[in-house]
């Protein structure tokens, strides 16, 4: 006897104080026949509840919400039944960019700007950029979210957590290293932070930061990494130079190559077909080309392969190399694809790299 | 549900959400903004907040335009031309009165209705 096989559909639950909204996201995600809405939440705290009742594949979900704000609410859905969360906000794009990198950080996936009075595209384009957003969500398997595991968890068990000892092992100290070069996509920003973070005022190395981004949010990333961590933040440029002791973010629109031993730096148009911009395989060849073994190289969580073979390329001439582990990766896919390629030196928890980093520079 | 369809349920959606949240936008319009407590100003600046967003779905930019203003400089904005053009969309269009003496359509949920504030 044949069963009929149905097919499943990927369910999403849709977040926004506004019946206009919800109504148009619901319109434009039902579209898609794979997909159906099954549930709608009119705040945060519905939000939490809904997600961890209806389990959906991925959430859709509006930043500015009464009686508890989208931030608050992703940290707590990944913490208490991580989900996929993709956001649509008003405030996310030019100088409100800070508010994108901050929902990323507390764990979204993907942040999408709605549209505003100005916009050249279409609304079918939108609904389009949400379809697709949400396809490639429904697909990541997300983990816990630290911080709002932390949050959730209080603040006691948070300083026992940062008490724990690393299970870095004994490592040959590297006193040429000049540049510590990371490459991050989905989970970027708090994995960023939880690195960046460790690092000293007074490093002697410069440090670059490639992070997958879409157009825009690059400076918003700088900024909100700046408020936080010790190192000052900037965002690179062509003919610039990398500073020792200064975070430099890979701008977005192009890929960022390091040119020679002085870290002069320049930007180049993205090569043909390429998916992810700036590219993190193109900037970790340039390292490798000009410092060969005076360069650490971590590739951190992310979707996808990118940053893997420029991670082998750097392994092969000489650079440390680190890799973020499966069980603190928002998505173990770069790291994984690394690993394989047998490019990574170590594969470490998110909080131990940048003690193994300041471990190879020579840092006590 | 045909396009159309959808627009028009989006555009009934819309004249609900005015209805539901001008009260608020009229009451710091009629008041002295700097009088307006806190707690009143946030209410506001979310109701202008979702009103620009929803205007952009159903492509009423003028909206959206005079919502984000008032949103953007929430005491000094265009209040008083976004209360106008927010009574016009509830006005049906054969409509001749003024527009500013259009009554406004009770919100079939509302909240309960802006405390009275005095001017001191």
């Amino acid at each position: 006897m044949t069963v009929p096989v149905v097919p499943t559909k990927t369910a999403v639950v849709v977040v926004d104080d506004s019946p206009v909204q919800r109504r148009f996201v619901r319109a434009a995600v039902e579209a898609d026949p794979d997909f159906v809405v099954v549930g709608e939440a009119r705040n945060g705290k519905e939000a939490v509840a809904l997600v961890a009742r209806l389990r959906p594949a991925a959430v859709l979900m509006d930043l500015d919400l009464p009686m508890m704000s989208g931030i608050e609410a992703i940290e707590r859905i990944m913490a208490l039944s991580p989900t996929p969360i993709v956001v649509y906000s008003a405030h996310v794009g030019g100088e409100e960019s800070v508010n994108a990198v901050e929902a990323l950080a507390a764990g979204a996936v993907d942040v999408l700007a709605k549209p505003g009075p100005d916009d050249t595209g279409s609304l079918d384009d939108y609904a389009e950029r949400l379809r697709r957003c949400l396809k490639v969500a429904a697909r990541i398997r997300v983990i816990t979210h630290p911080r709002g595991k932390l949050r959730a968890q209080g603040e006691a068990v948070a300083s026992r957590l940062s008490l724990t000892p690393s299970r870095i092992e004994e490592v040959a100290v590297r006193p040429g290293v000049k540049l510590i070069v990371i490459g991050a996509s989905t989970g970027g920003p708090q994995a960023l932070h939880t690195v960046l973070k460790g690092l000293p005022e007074d490093l002697t190395q410069a440090v670059l930061v490639v992070q997958h981004m879409a157009e825009g949010f690059i400076p918003g990333l700088a900024a909100w990494l700046d408020q936080l961590v010790a190192l000052p933040v900037v965002v690179g440029g062509s003919g610039k130079r990398l500073l020792p002791g200064t975070i430099t973010i890979a701008p977005s629109g192009s890929n960022l190559l390091v040119q020679d031993q002085r870290l002069r730096v320049m930007c180049v148009p993205p090569e043909a077909g390429q998916f992810h911009v700036p590219g993190i395989d193109q900037c970790f060849s340039s390292v490798a080309d000009a410092l060969g073994p005076d360069a650490v190289g971590v590739l951190l969580t992310g979707m996808g392969r990118d940053g893997a073979a420029g991670l082998k390329a750097m392994r092969d001439r000489g650079a440390a190399t680190l890799g973020q582990d499966e069980a603190t990766s928002t998505v173990y896919g770069m790291p994984q694809a690394a690993f394989a390629l047998d490019a990574v030196d170590r594969q470490l928890a998110v909080n131990d790299i940048a003690p193994a980093v300041l471990e190879l520079v020579g840092r006590p | 549900m045909s396009l159309s369809a959808l627009k028009e349920s989006l555009r009934q959606a819309f004249a609900t959400e005015i209805a539901e949240r001008l009260p608020r936008i009229e009451a710091l319009a009629d008041t002295a903004a700097d009088t307006a407590a806190y707690t009143d100003l946030e209410a506001v600046r979310r109701d202008v907040h979702t009103l620009a967003s929803s205007a952009c779905v159903v492509e009423e930019l003028e909206i959206a335009r005079l919502a984000r203003a008032v949103e953007d400089d929430l005491l000094g904005g265009p209040h008083a031309e976004l209360v106008v053009t927010l009574r016009a969309f509830l006005t049906p269009p054969a409509a001749t009165q003024p527009v500013a003496t259009q009554p406004v359509a009770t919100p079939p949920a509302a909240t309960g209705s802006m405390p009275t504030r005095s001017t001191p």
